[in-house]
């Protein structure tokens, strides 16, 4: 037996939220998610089987490449308001800032307390200038909330897919 | 957590590692595993190593990859697979390799792997799912005393259960 070195998400407070290892309960959400017409923006609607796949792969990035998608729990509460994190598969041209929100938490601004938390957390971390967002045209929302953090639209990099609006997070001197 | 490493006569099988990932790429690309997941890039090869890691933190045991203790290689992967969604947990196995084929290895670590769900996860039964196409993979089933079950329509394509026979009687 040798001891593994696995590495798991720190855990990190905002005012309101607590972010930390996504665990085995955390993926109903997503799987309802992912399973509706909300997910057309990211590739959905998919099965249980394909949504696991995605999902675990997700939480291996964290054993994998040290850091990875955080799940998000309301502190007062603790209920599972969504995840935000890093998304970096093989086929993104540099790691991702994400987030995903259950319905019934949209609205408050918890993807944007969380967001901002994370950045920080990464140029603390790992000493980043930026994160890039990957976002469907499509999905206003989601490109109302990384220009509301801060993000600027920047066309020349490259996007997940051709399509991708891509925004991009400057975090040098974020504290 | 303690990471589970299992010894047999000629294998190691233990966690995945990051320097795995060349391999098993190029297993997914190669083509060898097409005629049963179907063709495939590199962007899905990446999606299903990383799920490897994630199964394992997820829910605390997962597959092992199978490394030639003579040579030092990764050829292949084997034992408990259990993504939600799944009728039931699994025991999987892969070889990576044509020229890992025919010398028993699979044989040897599934035989491993089977006895380990047993004995250190408490499984109570164990059922493979084969693809009906898939002779070679049936052929080491019934090898090691599974026998077909049912065949399941599945979601993408149908596969056949293979019921292994039951965990060891303590006294």
């Amino acid at each position: 037996m040798i001891a593994a070195s696995l590495h798991a998400a720190p855990t990190l407070y905002t005012e309101r939220l607590t972010l930390r290892m996504p665990c085995l309960a955390d993926f109903e959400p997503r799987a309802e998610f992912a399973s509706s017409n909300r997910s057309i923006w990211e590739g959905g609607p998919l099965d249980r089987a394909s949504t696991w796949r995605v999902f675990a792969s997700e939480v291996g990035q964290w054993p994998l490449l040290g850091y990875g998608p955080f799940s998000v729990d309301e502190t007062a509460t603790g209920a599972y308001v969504g995840e935000v994190g890093i998304y970096h598969p093989v086929d993104y041209p540099e790691p991702e800032l994400g987030w995903f929100v259950i319905p019934t938490a949209e609205g408050r601004g918890v993807a944007a307390e969380a967001a901002l938390r994370v950045m920080q957390w990464v140029w603390q971390t790992f000493g980043w200038d930026r994160l890039v967002s990957y976002i469907d045209p499509g999905n206003a929302r989601s490109i109302a909330l990384a220009l509301r953090l801060g993000g600027v639209v920047d066309q020349a990099l490259p996007g997940s897919d051709p399509e991708d609006v891509v925004i991009c997070h400057d975090l040098r001197g974020l504290s | 957590m303690i990471a589970p490493v299992i010894r047999t006569e000629r294998l190691t099988l233990r966690m995945p590692q990051a320097s795995d990932w060349e391999a098993f790429r190029a297993f997914r690309l190669s083509g060898r595993a097409a005629p049963v997941f179907g063709s495939e890039t590199e962007a899905l090869s990446w999606t299903l190593f990383a799920a490897f890691f994630g199964h394992w933190q997820l829910r605390g045991f997962g597959r092992f990859i199978i490394e030639e203790r003579a040579t030092g290689n990764a050829v292949g992967h084997v034992g408990p697979y259990f993504p939600q969604g799944w009728p039931e947990p699994e025991l999987t196995w892969s070889l990576w390799f044509d020229a890992a084929e025919g010398q028993g290895i699979a044989h040897e670590a599934a035989l491993a792997a089977r006895d380990y769900v047993y004995r250190n996860l408490a499984w109570k039964t164990a059922v493979s799912f084969i693809d009906s196409a898939n002779v070679r993979s049936i052929a080491l089933a019934t090898r090691l005393g599974a026998t077909f079950e049912r065949s399941d329509p599945g979601s993408v394509k149908p596969f056949n259960f293979y019921r292994h026979p039951g965990p060891p009687v303590t006294k």
